[in-house]
């Protein structure tokens, strides 16, 4: 019999429609990067995917496949927002009407009873369904063996052993995901309800399927994830060795990054030199050598440190360590009344605060939703890097501490620090107050630990670096550019009496920018801070890094020679001749970018994700407002306290 | 006016108008009520 007529043209005429969904960490998004070639964020603990992603590929014999990765779901009775977006799919509500002609369902073949619960209701929906039995090897590392002709037979559908992270079982999955299409969809043997009745028959079924199918070879219990879980997991040696592994990644975005930093520091100076040798004198060189040049390239600088951050922070997302770093924050959490679930989007914050306000979606109740959402900016971010490491690198000195940390070092992992514990005060702060409520506990699953794949970090690393540079060729050179005449109009008058200097500070002073600069200054001398300080900060509002192209661009216009930045703030002196930046100035201008909402990008997510309207408005500016009162507050105190302890 | 401010000009107009469109940008992201992204709009990250 021929097989009909229209399935089988799937692939030629339309691409055949593949949603994947999945418990929270089997592997999902891990294998949607294998079949479709794209380089999703993957990570070893739950709830990296926050919303739906799509990818497509092409079959040997050209036909085509969209493939829809789906946020993790342990049922398909949604309570969060980010399982609400998987139901909608698969109940074929979604409102840009993707209907998938297939369902791909990833099973971890290590957890295979709880992952049946919901494998087992989306073949209920009377869609056509695979069964991607996925970390197949895992498995048998740990003595499971699974029956699959036996497991095809109990579920009724197609059910591929596949290891995604090393692209195995990805042929005969494809070829399964086309026949299934064509297959009839398997039948429903309970109904799809949140009852208590329904629930224990599905899982007394699962038992009953698992005991058929799954055999499992007695294994000692002292795995090597155990061994080193003894320490990682430790009540005084877990949170020890995590301080020591900060330490150790802070310290290392000094060391390893200097001689990178100043390889690309000296070749953007060559670069901007040669330039400004070819330009002939006037406006265009001026815009080309003192507002690209300097500004951008005053960023570009910090290249390496991102790099060598998100290597750290890639090896240990994957490597499984900062499930356990997870697992020892949740019982701080809870005492300062946030939820569990609310780690994933603190520690996406490291990255970047806006997508860590869209990871909170995986949290149920809104007020640990809100509370989290209101605190995720408190976490440094990697804007705030370029302008931590300027101050550090140009203002504190490097003196040995420990073997392996120095000054530097340290006074960066005690900004992160700060934000960090900043953020679990003040989200208490919230609980007790505003968003009082229940604390609910979280179960955590701690992956076993894995060698992260070299090709994966490396994707990582790059990706990181790709956003770094794509900032700065946009948002930073615009920027720049719109400062740079900021600063260059309305021309001072030509005065004969004065040096090139005088006549660069005359100009500045006379300019659009020194102006309003000047016109703010009463606001941020409490802080120590000039006129300059006070204009990068406001201008970095578009994005934190802008504080230090901004400061390129001032001394770019407002310095006659082709010196760095760093050189340049040090030399700075003010009408007395006393140093305009000091050791103590420093401090406390990363402390007031440790807890400022210099973004404008988080705060229009905050007001979409806090409700959006006046809802989202008001949360958005009680958010604004209570981390720059928290700025300048500290700030101010950072000065005050470090003037009576005699520094200056 | 000389031909170099003229093209020094172009140039400024041109970063601002991106200036303009990212602040209209961000303006759009807060009014929209459910995200259709796939992470920062200025920095792509999520």
């Amino acid at each position: 019999m021929n097989a009909p007529a229209a399935p089988a043209r799937l692939g030629h005429d339309r691409p055949l429609r593949v949603a994947i969904i999945g418990n929270p960490n089997t592997g999902k998004t891990t294998l949607f990067n294998a079949l479709t070639g794209l380089r999703q964020r993957v990570g070893n603990f739950a709830g990296v995917t926050v919303e739906r992603v799509e990818g497509t590929f092409t079959l040997g014999d050209g036909r085509r496949v969209t493939i829809l990765d789906l946020p993790g779901s342990y049922s398909l009775t949604a309570g969060s927002p980010d399982e609400q977006i998987a139901l909608e799919v698969l109940l074929k509500r979604d409102a840009s009407h993707w209907d998938p002609d297939v369902v791909l369902v990833v099973v971890d073949a290590v957890h295979l009873d709880r992952n049946l619960f919901l494998a087992s209701q989306v073949c209920e929906l009377g869609l056509p369904v695979v069964i991607a039995l996925n970390q197949i090897d895992v498995a048998e590392s740990h003595g499971i063996a699974i029956d699959i002709p036996e497991l095809i037979h109990e579920l009724g559908v197609p059910v591929i052993p596949t290891v995604a992270s090393r692209g195995e079982g990805l042929d005969p999955l494809r070829n399964a995901l086309f026949t299934a299409a064509v297959l009839p969809a398997p039948t429903a043997r309970f109904a799809i309800d949140a009852s208590a009745e329904t629930s224990l028959a599905r899982h007394q079924w699962i038992g009953e399927v698992v005991a058929r199918t799954v055999t499992r070879r007695a294994r000692s219990l002292d795995t090597p994830s155990d061994r080193v879980d003894a320490i990682a997991l430790h009540r005084v040696g877990g949170p020890l060795l995590f301080l020591v592994i900060m330490a150790l990644v802070f310290q290392a975005v000094f060391s390893w990054a200097a001689p990178l930093q100043d390889a690309i520091e000296s070749l953007v100076l060559a670069i901007g030199h040669r330039v400004g040798e070819v330009l002939p004198d006037g406006d265009l060189r001026s815009l080309v050598v003192d507002g690209v040049f300097a500004g951008v390239g005053s960023v570009l600088v910090f290249l390496p440190q991102i790099a060598i951050l998100f290597g750290f922070i890639g090896l240990l997302e994957q490597s499984g360590y900062m499930a356990r770093a997870a697992f020892l924050m949740d019982g701080l959490m809870r005492r300062v009344g946030l939820h569990g679930k609310s780690f994933i989007p603190m520690l996406s914050g490291y990255a970047c605060a806006v997508p860590g306000i869209m990871a909170t979606r995986t949290i149920e109740d809104p007020k640990d939703r809100l509370a989290t959402i209101l605190v995720v900016p408190l976490m440094s971010c990697s804007a705030r890097l370029p302008v931590y490491t300027l101050l550090i690198g140009t203002f504190i000195p490097a003196l040995p501490l420990i073997p392996g940390l120095d000054l530097q070092g340290a006074t960066m992992l005690l900004m992160y620090l700060l934000g960090t514990a900043t953020a679990l005060a003040i989200a208490a702060l919230f609980r007790k107050t505003l968003l009082r409520g229940p604390v609910r506990p979280m179960i955590l699953e701690l992956p076993p630990y894995r060698w992260p794949a070299p090709q994966s970090l490396l994707v990582s690393v790059w990706q990181r670096c790709q956003v770094f540079l794509r900032r700065a060729g946009t948002v930073i050179l615009s920027l720049s550019i719109v400062l740079w005449a900021l600063a260059t109009y309305p021309r001072a008058p030509e005065d004969a009496t004065r040096t090139a200097e005088q006549q660069q500070e005359a100009q500045l002073a006379h300019s659009a920018l020194g102006r309003f600069g000047k016109a703010i200054e009463p606001a941020v001398a409490p802080l120590g801070y000039d006129w300059k300080i006070g204009v990068s900060i406001v201008a970095s509002f578009a994005a934190r890094e802008v504080f230090v192209s901004t400061m390129g661009t001032i001394y770019g216009v407002g310095g006659e020679d082709d010196a760095a930045l760093a050189d340049r703030l040090r030399a700075e002196t003010d009408a007395s001749g006393a140093p305009v930046y000091t050791p103590l100035i420093a401090v406390g201008l990363m402390v007031f970018y440790v807890y400022a909402l210099m973004c404008m990008s988080t705060i229009a997510v905050t007001v979409r994700e806090a409700g959006g309207g006046r809802i989202g408005w008001r949360w958005a500016t009680i958010q604004f407002v209570y981390m720059l009162a928290l700025a300048y507050g500290t700030a101010w105190l950072v000065l005050v306290i470090g003037r009576v302890l005699g520094f200056h | 006016m000389r031909p170099d401010t003229v093209i020094t000009l172009a140039i400024v107009a041109v970063a601002l108008g991106a200036v303009v469109r990212r602040v209209l940008n961000q303006m759009r992201v807060a009014r929209t009520r459910r995200a259709d992204g796939t992470g920062c709009d200025s920095c792509g990250q999520g």
